[in-house]
């Protein structure tokens, strides 16, 4: 907490230093940012002018996109009105719980969940009304970057070990309303990690700096270590990705098991032929 | 088990499975078409033989092989299919070459045995006897199955021909068998029947008297019998009576005439004097002294009267002197010794009258002429022929008694006798009967025999001989290759079935729904990229391409290596038409 306000506070300062990106005309509901007061308090409001400028704009190509079947204005249509079921759907149960924070979670590697992270996303975010900020918290094999063709300078484990300010991490896809968390280095003993106080606390910024704004973590797959289950108290709801030909009905009853009586919105059937 | 099955998922199924389904496909394909053209052909040779009836009626005579047509065919041919038989077959016509090098002979014989079909061919006949409906065997089918139609058809004629001559033997074989044992038996109860008539007569000799047909005799002899003894026993009764009555009689009477106590005077001869002065003489001397006057008067008069006659012939009187004269003897002896003269006259008179007595017993023996008293004499005869009578009289009685002894035992012992004449008759009756029968039997197996000798019984006629076969019985190459190509789909639509049961993976979003209970939130299809599709393209040419290739060069293959195309084509045609 302490740390983020600071580091907050001396982005604060470098505020001036840079100029304001675009979306400086953006009414002020649909900015994705709230400054936090010099007094350290949380804002209900958003009536401080949201600016961009702690985060980083990084344009993606729209063939790197389409390479990596990340959702874009011009994919299949089909495959974006299937996105947009599936948002409206997950805002619809998540303000209906006053649910802020999801984790999209995969049995198994490969089967989707950081695309699917991604995608909804990259889906919610355009219908700007929600922030989103995507936070890739696989400490195991951070992928989330890769999707957007960025690499970072300093992700995630840099804040992990030597306590970088957030803030700078943080970095625009070119997308409105979405800003993206990356990681950077993989770490071994990442489900302790996850439950350590300093995790605690950024997740708690994240979740309750701003109202609207919705966090999707982008977690390893459920059955392949126990990250999401030792980070199963810090977020609100999972959203299980279901790949087609691929996951075991003996997979998804282990998947409940673990997960218990963690809300779950619903799953998702992906890569699907029919 | 998936309740509703839509076709969008059998799309999907064989979609996601058309891989293994295809290689499942082929393979099935491949392997039925090239049995259907490769594999060898079996061809098939047969012969029909008729079952042919007895021309000559049963009734008139009656066959000895009495088993059913189809046991017999069958006996037949396990008499045909030996492995004696059967590996000369091989060894002659050279047949299983190859197997013959692998395989011991055992095993060889049973491949060829497995090679002969044999088929009964019946048809529905109505049983004279019953009326009903039956199936008769009137025919049957032996046949060989061969790679050559040549060696089908020889081998097939060479197997019928063993088997008309096997059943041949084999009924001949059979009714001379009937026949001699019916002839054996013939002569043993022929000799049976000898003894036992042999028998009953010695018994009837032995115990003639017993038999039971003289029963009737026996008893009226019996009867007749007994009423003679009873006859007799009467006679001999009054007899007796008759003679004690006489004996009484001749008691009263004197044998001698007028010497009945005294007074009565007649004239007596000097025999008959001579006899009354001994017994005077005899009974003074019983009351008197012999120193009595009367004695010595008498005794005077006896000697006297002997000197001067002849001594009476009469054994009793001289027996009766004698002994006067021994006592006179004993007498004179006491007072004189033996050379008195007294003493030797009367020695010498007692000799005398010893050598008459002697003679007298030697010359006359029946004569009973002492007695001169009439009465006496009637008296003496009738006794006398009362005692020869009675004596008769017994001694028939005797044999009758012994007669009739007999006859009781003879009935006693007639129902013992009649019973074992019964059952030796009975045995007797038996086997000549028995005899009777069999010897019947056997002219009649014996007319059998010669039935079968000539071939006049039931007959196997061969009515179709073993043809060449033009066209093979197996095998039936397109229904293999329809069936191979319906096989090949029912794989590969089965494999797909199995791969899709044993998949433990979810496949839709139905399952998915109705796994966890809800649908999914939504079903995102899959992202083709640009690199896939022009994946996918460039593969699709690829396979084309090679599979144009394969196909041209397994025709060149074919051509040149194998068989040119058109006769190969002309050879299929002929193998499948």
């Amino acid at each position: 907490m302490e740390r983020i306000k600071e580091a907050i506070e001396r982005a604060a300062d470098k505020r001036d230093e840079h100029k304001a990106p675009s979306y400086a005309g953006v009414p002020k509901q649909q900015r994705p940012f709230q400054a936090i007061s010099s007094s350290g308090e949380i804002s209900d409001k958003i009536n401080y002018p949201i600016s961009y400028l702690n985060t980083q704009i990084h344009h993606v190509d729209d063939t790197w996109l389409k390479k990596n079947r990340v959702l874009h204005g011009g994919s299949e249509p089909e495959i974006i009105s299937a996105y947009k079921l599936l948002r409206t759907q997950v805002l619809q149960k998540m303000n209906a719980n006053n649910w802020k924070s999801l984790a999209v979670i995969s049995a198994r590697s490969g089967q989707g969940s950081t695309l699917t992270a991604v995608n909804l996303a990259i889906s919610i975010a355009m219908e700007y009304r929600h922030t989103t900020l995507l936070a890739d918290f696989n400490l195991k094999a951070p992928q989330v970057h890769r999707y957007f063709n960025y690499e970072p300078t300093i992700g995630l484990s840099d804040y992990l070990l030597h306590d970088a300010p957030v803030n700078d991490m943080l970095f625009n896809p070119g997308i409105e309303s979405l800003v993206v968390l990356p990681g950077r280095e993989a770490f071994d003993d990442s489900s302790e990690r996850l439950m350590s106080p300093s995790v605690r606390g950024l997740v708690d910024d994240m979740v309750h700096r701003y109202k609207s704004r919705l966090v999707i973590f982008d977690l390893p797959p459920l059955l392949e270590s126990d990250d999401t289950v030792a980070f199963l108290d810090q977020f609100d709801a999972g959203l299980l990705v279901v790949e087609e030909c691929k996951t075991t009905k003996s997979d998804i009853l282990r998947m409940s098991e673990l997960l218990g009586d963690k809300p779950i919105l619903g799953t998702l059937l992906n890569n699907a032929s029919g | 088990m998936e309740s509703q099955i839509s076709p969008a998922d059998i799309l999907n199924a064989i979609k996601r499975r058309r891989k293994s389904a295809l290689i499942a496909f082929f393979i099935v394909l491949v392997a039925s078409l090239s049995y259907a053209l490769f594999a060898a052909p079996t061809y098939r040779s047969s012969a029909t033989i008729l079952i042919e009836q007895q021309e000559i009626p049963q009734d008139l005579v009656r066959s000895t092989v009495t088993s059913f047509a189809d046991q017999r065919i069958q006996m037949t041919i396990q008499r045909v299919m030996t492995f004696a038989k059967l590996s000369q077959l091989i060894k002659k016509y050279d047949l299983y070459p190859e197997e013959r090098e692998k395989e011991p002979l055992e095993l060889v014989v049973e491949m060829m045995r497995e090679d002969i079909n044999h088929r009964m061919i019946s048809a529905e006949v109505v049983d004279p006897r019953s009326g009903r409906p039956m199936e008769a065997t009137i025919a049957f089918n032996i046949a060989y199955n061969s790679e050559s139609a040549k060696t089908a058809q020889t081998v097939a004629n060479e197997l019928t021909s063993l088997f008309l001559k096997e059943n041949i033997k084999n009924r001949t074989e059979m009714a001379e068998e009937a026949e001699s044992f019916l002839s054996a038996e013939v002569v043993r109860l022929r000799n049976k029947s000898q003894d036992l008539e042999q028998k009953l007569s010695d018994f009837k000799e032995k115990n003639l008297r017993k038999l039971p047909e003289l029963t009737t005799l026996n008893l009226n002899l019996m009867d007749r019998a007994e009423r003679e003894y009873s006859e007799l026993s009467r006679q001999i009764k009054a007899l007796e009576e008759r003679k004690v009555y006489l004996e009484s009689q001749l008691n009263q009477q004197s044998p001698h005439a007028n010497t009945v106590g005294d007074g009565s005077q007649s004239v007596l001869t000097p025999e008959a004097r001579a006899k009354l002065l001994q017994n005077r003489y005899i009974s003074l001397l019983a009351k008197y002294s012999e120193k009595h006057p009367d004695v010595v008067k008498t005794k005077r008069q006896l000697d006297n009267l002997l000197q001067e006659v002849e001594i009476p012939n009469d054994s009793r009187f001289i027996s009766q002197q004698t002994e006067i004269y021994r006592a006179q003897m004993s007498k004179l002896l006491t007072k004189y010794d033996s050379e008195h003269p007294d003493v030797k006259s009367l020695a010498s008179v007692i000799k005398t009258f010893e050598q008459q007595l002697v003679d007298l017993e030697i010359s006359a023996e029946y004569e009973n002429d002492d007695a001169d008293n009439p009465a006496y004499v009637q008296l003496a005869a009738s006794l006398e022929a009362a005692k020869v009578e009675l004596l008769h009289l017994k001694a028939s009685q005797t044999k009758v008694k012994k007669k009739l002894d007999e006859l009781e035992i003879s009935l006693l012992e007639s129902p013992n006798v009649e019973r074992e004449y019964r059952s030796l008759a009975r045995d007797y009756e038996n086997t000549a009967r028995k005899y009777q029968e069999v010897k019947a039997k056997q002219l009649e197996a014996s007319l059998a025999m010669s039935l079968e000798q000539e071939r006049k019984g039931e007959r196997f006629t061969l009515i179709e001989p073993p043809l060449l076969p033009v066209k093979p019985v197996k095998p039936n190459r397109i229904l293999i290759a329809v069936a191979g190509v319906v096989m090949s789909f029912v794989m590969a639509g089965g494999l797909i079935l199995l791969l899709e049961k044993v998949d433990q993976t979810i496949r839709s979003g139905r399952a998915l729904q109705q796994f966890t209970g809800a649908p999914p939130l939504a079903v995102i299809p899959h992202i083709v990229t640009l690199e896939e599709v022009t994946a996918r393209k460039r593969m699709t040419i690829l396979l084309l391409g090679l599979s144009l290739a394969g196909v041209v060069g397994v025709t060149m293959a074919v051509h040149y290596a194998f068989m040119p195309l058109d006769v190969l084509w002309y050879v299929a045609l002929r193998k499948l038409g």
